[in-house]
């Protein structure tokens, strides 16, 4: 049997690839033992198609690929531009050369662009000086002077609007383009000190070692084990990719909290665990406050920090419920899901309408700390439909409740400062890059704008507040007294949470939130190992409600935290020993005639967790157990309200079943929410 | 049918009356090309993001102005030419836009590391690159595979050549990868 090499050599590849027949194999493998040239060949052959799988491991071109482009052709229909953005690029006289089938890669010019390295096309085409490191630069800025050029392109010939948008969407690429030069966040490179995992988790992770499904009787398609965005976590080898891989290393700012990486699909499985938006994570954890929301470093996080599958699937169905239960216009309805029973703290349906816009916030934060984002994973609809509704709903002086009528001093206070935390998360985790779909609704502008404005808000009622914190105590329109940390909480998260998109945020607004909440905290150095710090509510006295005043030191240490003050701070040590007492810890058995005590308290339990976490050892331990003990089982199974909890709170009767599922969820999605500072 | 000859003929058929083709018919025909411009457009800008907005904008302006297009034979050099145009464009406007938020110090906070990345470039990357720089024969057989995942049958059909076809494309397209990679390590070694 005479078979020449060439026949062979069609049969390498589908030999690797396992499609070729046995019998052929077998008379393949024969023919290379024998034949010193194909065995090179197949050898080059071999390692060439493992790099092209993993360099495409996670590439795959999107479903809605068609439909985008259908969209695309619609818009370009009605607004016809004749190739706007190429036509700057070319020189006048150029358009028809581009149109007309004379392209670069035709003729000679195929040659010498598979030779040459590819810029140098657009260095022979566009007559332009670019100094390249080589082939490897990826980031090439052109001269300026060209940019001038294009910009002035732009102005002649586009209208006025296309300009702003022209605007935006430079404002929305530039975040991006700068992460694109982030370091690669591989096993060997430094960062890696700054990522403290298990070394017996690490080998597992590295080996591809992945969790099945949660629920096998229900594919689980939501979180980081399951999302089908994030499938990548089962290719077996992870990728190089300097970026990709998950998303870049995330940003790690000066204090206490970084930014996760960008948000643009990975390629595939590399040491960056991303920001948490779940695509292309690989194995390792991520880096930043927001580096671990999704996919790789999620699923490190929960193992690490003490989480499970069972804490994961309740988010999962905690997410499902909420997504299931947004109104048409992107709100979700506080008062449409209250629990009938009466509670001591009063509420009323008249009084929860006016907290639309909270719970509504709480419920985006609950989704953006799962990591999905506005542009990425299973329910980025539902956050696209609520940041637009925000947007919609704030007034000129950037009061997110601005539309809400009537709204009380507690609403409006709470209101606005959760609705600007969670678009303030929601700009950070689209890469700070801005989102402005919706401009033409509300005074916000776009969600840049929005969150620009609504910190702006924030900033001013403590500056009006002559103790430099924030409570609902308006008076008329400004805030006086001495601070509430429940309010001033969400404020002070608000401002991090804007730092780290890259709005502006002066020191000292921590500085003074931090002085002016130490004004209220009573502080016992002397008593027990740990002193005692009891955050008091407006002033050192405990309210009743607050009788224990544990609510109010959890908040408070959440505020310090943020505000960059360590875990060993002597307030901040004394107040999660205070917490993490046995009278302190979270239980679900809310008797009505305990009202008074915090036992029961989803709002506390918010708090307490974020703090305690952060604080790690065992009071972290002691507070995990009893958090997941009292959530995980509670969370309702059945018919409609499968996923939610039950809002038997104190606060349930204000908060209704939004607030109390997305609370929940909040809590449970602690472990990968924000980096714990001693990650770091 | 060959391939080319019935495109051609379609593609006549719409330059000459846009509005009586069918949307749908011309992303049937879009199908071919869409991953070729994906991977082009990847690798100018780096994100996948991009790369699938590019070349969805790509091809809505090939549709739109396809009168102008003069040779039908050649509308894949024809819509890469107008692909890499918006992809250099794009990435010159992140430059640009990058340049000005670090001049009016806005994004101090999300600032790039002060050094520029000197690691070795990603093999991902760099082969990416180099089935980029392929012949259009054997690019495509490739990137079908890669970007919309076919199988050989399915790329045969696609391409509607036998499968014999795609098998030798393939195998030539890994040997002259396997070259070029070598050679682009070797300068990557030499540039260190």
């Amino acid at each position: 049997m005479i078979q020449n090499c060439e026949t062979y050599a069609g049969s390498f590849r589908r030999y690797i690839e396992g499609s070729l027949p046995a019998d052929d194999a077998a008379a393949m493998l024969k023919h290379l033992q024998g034949c010193a040239d194909c065995q090179a060949k197949f050898d080059a052959q071999k390692q060439v198609i493992s790099m092209l799988g993993q360099a495409y491991s996670s590439r795959r071109i999107s479903e809605e690929f068609d439909q985008s482009a259908d969209r695309k052709l619609m818009q370009l229909h009605r607004k016809p531009q004749p190739l706007p953005s190429a036509t700057a690029v070319l020189e006048d006289g150029e358009e028809e050369a581009f149109l007309d089938g004379r392209d670069v890669e035709s003729g000679s010019w195929r040659d010498r662009l598979s030779a040459a390295p590819w810029w140098a096309v657009s260095v022979v085409l566009h007559g332009l000086v670019i100094a390249l490191a080589g082939l490897i630069s990826m980031a090439i800025e052109l001269p300026q002077n060209d940019d001038i050029m294009v910009t002035v392109t732009e102005l002649s010939q586009r209208p006025v609007v296309a300009v702003e948008e022209e605007k935006k969407r430079q404002e929305e690429k530039s975040a991006l383009a700068s992460k694109k030069e982030t370091p690669p966040t591989d096993p060997t490179s430094l960062e890696q000190n700054q990522v403290i995992v298990p070394p017996e988790l690490l080998a597992k992770a590295e080996l591809g070692d992945h969790f099945e499904t949660i629920n096998p009787d229900r594919p689980d398609t939501q979180s980081a084990f399951g999302n089908p965005d994030a499938q990548m976590f089962h290719s077996e080898k992870g990728s190089d990719e300097p970026e990709g891989g998950g998303g870049n290393a995330g940003f790690t700012l000066d204090d206490t909290i970084g930014v996760g990486g960008s948000s643009s699909p990975g390629s595939g499985g590399g040491w960056g665990g991303g920001d948490g938006t779940g695509i292309g994570v690989g194995r390792g954890a991520g880096k930043g406050s927001f580096g671990n929301r999704g996919g790789g470093g999620r699923r490190l996080m929960v193992k690490k920090h003490g989480g499970s599958k069972a804490t994961e699937n309740a988010v999962d169905k905690a997410l499902r419920w909420l997504a299931y239960h947004q109104e048409i216009d992107g709100r979700w309805d506080c008062d449409k899901h209250l629990s009938n029973k009466e509670w001591r703290w009063g509420g009323s349906a008249a009084q929860s309408a006016q907290f639309d816009t909270g719970v509504s916030g709480l419920a985006m934060l609950a989704f953006l700390g799962a990591g999905h984002t506005l542009k990425i994973g299973e329910y980025r609809t539902n956050l696209q439909k609520a940041a637009a509704w925000m947007i919609s709903q704030q007034s000129e002086n950037g009061d997110f409740t601005g539309k809400q009528q009537p709204c009380n001093s507690a609403a409006k206070m709470y209101g606005h400062c959760i609705a600007t935390l969670a678009m303030a998360e929601a700009l950070a985790m689209n890469n700070g890059k801005d989102w402005g779909e919706y401009t033409d609704k509300g005074a916000g502008g776009s969600l840049r704008q929005s969150v620009e404005k609504g910190i702006a808000l924030i900033l001013k009622w403590q500056e009006d507040n002559n103790h430099g914190g924030w409570s609902y105590n308006f008076n008329g329109q400004d805030m006086a007294g001495p601070l509430d940390p429940t309010a001033t909480g969400w404020a002070v998260m608000a401002l991090k949470a804007a730092k780290i998109a890259g709005v502006n945020i002066p020191a000292q607004s921590f500085q003074r939130a931090t002085e002016s909440l130490r004004a209220v905290t009573h502080l016992d150095k002397a008593a027990g190992d740990y002193g005692s710090a009891i955050v008091g509510y407006r002033g050192k006295a405990a309210m009743p409600f607050n009788s224990k005043g544990y609510a109010c030191t959890a908040a408070g240490n959440v505020i310090w935290l943020f505000c960059g003050l360590p875990v060993t701070d002597d307030y901040v040590a004394a107040g999660t020993h205070f917490i993490t007492t046995p009278d302190a810890l979270p239980a679900w058995n809310f008797k009505p005639q305990d009202a008074n005590t915090d036992h029961q308290n989803l709002y506390y339990w918010y708090y307490g967790t974020l703090a305690c976490f952060q604080a790690g050892g065992d009071h972290w331990k002691k507070w995990n157990k009893s958090m997941i003990d009292a959530l995980v089982p509670t969370q309702c199974q059945n018919g409609d309200d499968a996923g939610s909890w039950n809002p038997d709170d104190v606060w349930g009767a204000w908060g209704g079943r939004v607030y109390s599922t997305a609370l929940g969820a909040l809590c449970l999605e602690v472990y990968y929410r924000y980096q714990k500072i001693s990650d770091k | 049918m060959p391939t080319t000859a019935m495109m051609v003929e379609q593609l006549i058929k719409m330059r000459e009356d846009p509005n009586g083709v069918p949307l749908d018919q011309f992303w049937k025909l879009a199908e071919r090309f869409r991953a070729d411009l994906v991977n082009q457009a990847f690798v100018i800008l780096g994100s996948q993001e991009d790369a699938e907005d590019v070349a969805q904008e790509t091809l809505s302006h090939a549709f739109l102005n396809l009168s102008k297009l003069r040779d039908p034979s050649k509308i894949g050099a024809w819509l890469r030419g107008i692909n890499r145009n918006l992809s250099l464009n794009l990435r010159r406007r992140y430059a640009r836009a990058k340049e000005e938020r670090l001049s009016t110090g806005q994004c101090d906070a999300l600032e790039a590391p002060k050094t520029p990345t000197t690691g070795p470039i990603a093999t991902g990357e760099m082969i990416m690159r180099a089935v980029d720089a392929l012949p259009e024969q054997f690019r495509e057989v490739l990137v079908l595979r890669y970007w919309e995942k076919l199988s050989d049958e399915q790329i045969a059909e696609r391409l509607e050549v036998p499968i014999g076809t795609v098998w030798s494309r393939m195998s030539r397209a890994d040997l002259i990868l396997a070259e070029k990679l070598q050679l682009l390590m070797k300068q990557e070694r030499h540039a260190k």
